[in-house]
C-alpha cells in the first residue's frame, strides 16, 4: 500500500537522472514548502537545518545544487560559505535565499563567489524550481 | 513678570541712554539664561562670549571659552565641512544650519544642531558671528534605537509573511488537491492581505536602512520609463474595476539613469500605488516621463543639471491645503483620507522623499482639494551622491 512501483512513477523521472537538490534553510514551515515542491517537481530532496550540517551533507552526498538561507541562527548561510572556502570544499552551484536583498547584506555573499539570490518574500515556490531547474540546465 | 518689567520700563525715559542700558541688561540676562547653547565670537571667530548653556554643552567654563576659537570643542569633523561652512558663513555671509560633531572637554563626543548666523554692519562687513548649538547625541540615540528595532522587527515579520503567501500560493495552484470558488476567494484574500504586509515591511525596512545609513546603492543604468509603465501594468486590474483610465506619456530615446533600480521601483510603486488609491471612480491617472534640460523650469523648479521628471497625478480628493506642509512626514494621513476610505499606512511618502533624496533628486507635489494631486519626482542622469 505504501509502495511506489517504478511504473507508477512520472515518464519525465524513468528517462532522466533525478538531479538532487539540498535545501538549507532554518525556518520548517519554509523548508516543507521548498522540499514538497521540489520533490513534487521531480528532484530528489535532501534538507538541512542549519550552515553546519548542510556543509557536511554537502561533502557527503554530494548535491547537483544547494538552496541556501542566509540568515540562520547556529550557522549561517555566510558562515557555511566561508567554512567551505576554508575547508577547500568544492560548492555546487548555490542559490542564496533571502528575506534582506539589499546590496549590504548581499555583498558578502557575491563576495564569495554565489551570484544568484532569491529575495523570497517577492517569489513563489513555484518561480524557486523554475530557477532551480534553469540553474541545473546551464550545468 | 509682565507687569514688573513694564514698570521699571517706566522709569526711565524710553530714549535715554539709561533705557539703552536696562534694554541691553535685560537682553544679557535672557541669553545669559537661554537653555540653548549661545556664543558670540569676532569676525576671526574668537569667542567673546559664552552663556552658561554653552558651559554645560561642551564642559569648558565660559572664561576658558573666551579668547579661544570653537574649534576648543570643534575639530571632529573632516576638513571640507569646515572649509564650506567658513564659505557660508564668512565668504558668502549667510546663516549656516546643520548638524556637527563635537568634544566635550571631558572627551566625550557629542552630535548637535547648529545655527550660526553672521552679524553684518550697515556696510555689509562682518561684525561677528552668533552660533546656537542643540545637544541632539540623545534624540538621535533614540531615533536609532527605534529605527534598529524597527529594522530587527520587519526581519522578524518577514518569515511568517513568506510562510503565508507561499502556502497560500500553493493552496491556489491546487497542490493539494483543488479548491471550490469559495475557497479560492478566501486564500486569494490571505494571500492580498500578505502581499499587502509584505509591502509595509519592505517600506519600513527600506526606511530604517536610510535613517541608519546602511543603504548602499546597487548603481546600474535603469530605464525609468519602463519602471513606471510596468508599475502602471500592475495597477491596471484594479483601475479597470473602478473605471479609471491612464494618460501615459514617455518621451522618445531618454536616456537612462545611473542609480539604484530596487529604490526606484519602490518610488515609483508607491506613487503609483498612491494615484490609483486616491482617483476618483472614473477619472483618469496621468504619468509622465521626460527629459528636462539644465535650467529650465519645471512645474516650478529649476535645476542647474539635467534631470528625467516623473510626473504621476491623480484626480482625486486632494489634500487639504492646510496639511500640505505634512505630506513627507511619517504616518501623515490627511484627514479627507477617511472619508473615502483609503487604506495607507502613512509611511509611503515619507519613504518617497527620502529614498529619492537618497538618490540624489527632489520631489514635490502640487494639489488642489477635490481636484486632484500631481507628484513630481526629478532624479539627476548620474548622482555624486551614488558615487
Amino acid at each position: 500500500m505504501f509502495l511506489c512501483t517504478v511504473s507508477s512513477l512520472p515518464k519525465i523521472l524513468m528517462q532522466t537522472p533525478q538531479q538532487h537538490v539540498l535545501v538549507i534553510e532554518d525556518d520548517r514551515a519554509l523548508r516543507r514548502a521548498l522540499v514538497d515542491q521540489l520533490v513534487r517537481a521531480g528532484f530528489a530532496v535532501d534538507e538541512a537545518v542549519d550552515g553546519d550540517v548542510g556543509l557536511e551533507k554537502i561533502t557527503v552526498s554530494r548535491p547537483d545544487l544547494v538552496l541556501l538561507d542566509l540568515a540562520m541562527p547556529k550557522c549561517s548561510g555566510v558562515a557555511m560559505l566561508k567554512e567551505a572556502q576554508r575547508r577547500e570544499v568544492s560548492l555546487p552551484p548555490v542559490i542564496v535565499l533571502t528575506n534582506d536583498g539589499s546590496m549590504l547584506a548581499l555583498s558578502e555573499v557575491l563576495d564569495r563567489g554565489v551570484t544568484e539570490y532569491i529575495v523570497k518574500t517577492d517569489t513563489t515556490p513555484e518561480q524557486i524550481v523554475a530557477t532551480v531547474r534553469e540553474r541545473l540546465a546551464r550545468v | 513678570m509682565r507687569s514688573t518689567a513694564a514698570a521699571s520700563l517706566h522709569r526711565v525715559a524710553p530714549s535715554s541712554p539709561a533705557h539703552a542700558r536696562v534694554e541691553l541688561e535685560r537682553f544679557k540676562l535672557a541669553v545669559d539664561c537661554a537653555t540653548d547653547h549661545i556664543v558670540v565670537t569676532d569676525p576671526k571667530g574668537v569667542v567673546v562670549y559664552a552663556n552658561q548653556a554653552a558651559a554645560q554643552t561642551t564642559g569648558y567654563p565660559v572664561e576658558e571659552m573666551v579668547g579661544k576659537t570653537p574649534a576648543l570643542w570643534g575639530g571632529q569633523m573632516p576638513t571640507t565641512f569646515y572649509r564650506s561652512f567658513w564659505d557660508t558663513i564668512a565668504v558668502h555671509r549667510e546663516s549656516y544650519r546643520g548638524e556637527i560633531r563635537n568634544k566635550r572637554k571631558d572627551g566625550v563626543i557629542y552630535d548637535a544642531e547648529i545655527h550660526v548666523a553672521p552679524v553684518l554692519d550697515r556696510k555689509g562687513n562682518i561684525m561677528s558671528f552668533v552660533g546656537i548649538e542643540r545637544d541632539v547625541t540623545e534624540t538621535k540615540r533614540l531615533s536609532r534605537a527605534r529605527t534598529e528595532f524597527i529594522s530587527l522587527a520587519s526581519h522578524n515579520i518577514k518569515t511568517p509573511l513568506t510562510t503565508l503567501s507561499w502556502y497560500a500560493e500553493m493552496l491556489m495552484n491546487g497542490d493539494v488537491g483543488a479548491l471550490t470558488p469559495s475557497q479560492r476567494e478566501y486564500v486569494g484574500e490571505i494571500r492580498l492581505a500578505a502581499k499587502r504586509m509584505t509591502d509595509i515591511v519592505t517600506s519600513l525596512l527600506n526606511i530604517s536602512r536610510l535613517e541608519l545609513g546602511t543603504f548602499v546603492a546597487s548603481v546600474e543604468a535603469c530605464e525609468i520609463a519602463g519602471i513606471v509603465r510596468a508599475a502602471l501594468d500592475e495597477a491596471a486590474p484594479g483601475l479597470r474595476a473602478r473605471q479609471v483610465s491612464v494618460s501615459w506619456y514617455a518621451d522618445h530615446a531618454l536616456a537612462p539613469v545611473m542609480t539604484d533600480r530596487g529604490m526606484c521601483e519602490h518610488i515609483v510603486g508607491n506613487l503609483v500605488s498612491n494615484a490609483c488609491k486616491y482617483c476618483r471612480e472614473g477619472g483618469t491617472v496621468t504619468a509622465k516621463v521626460f527629459h528636462k534640460p539644465a535650467g529650465h523650469e519645471v512645474y516650478g523648479k529649476t535645476f542647474s543639471d539635467d534631470r528625467l521628471v516623473v510626473l504621476m497625478g491623480d484626480e482625486g480628493i486632494g489634500i487639504p491645503e492646510a496639511e500640505q506642509r505634512l505630506v513627507f512626514t511619517q504616518f501623515f494621513r490627511a484627514s479627507n483620507t477617511t472619508a473615502v476610505s483609503v487604506e495607507g499606512s502613512g509611511i509611503g511618502l515619507y519613504f518617497v522623499q527620502e529614498a529619492v533624496t537618497a538618490l540624489g533628486g527632489d520631489v514635490w507635489f502640487r494639489s488642489t482639494p477635490d481636484v486632484g494631486t500631481e507628484f513630481y519626482v526629478a532624479l539627476p542622469y548620474q548622482s555624486p551622491r551614488l558615487q
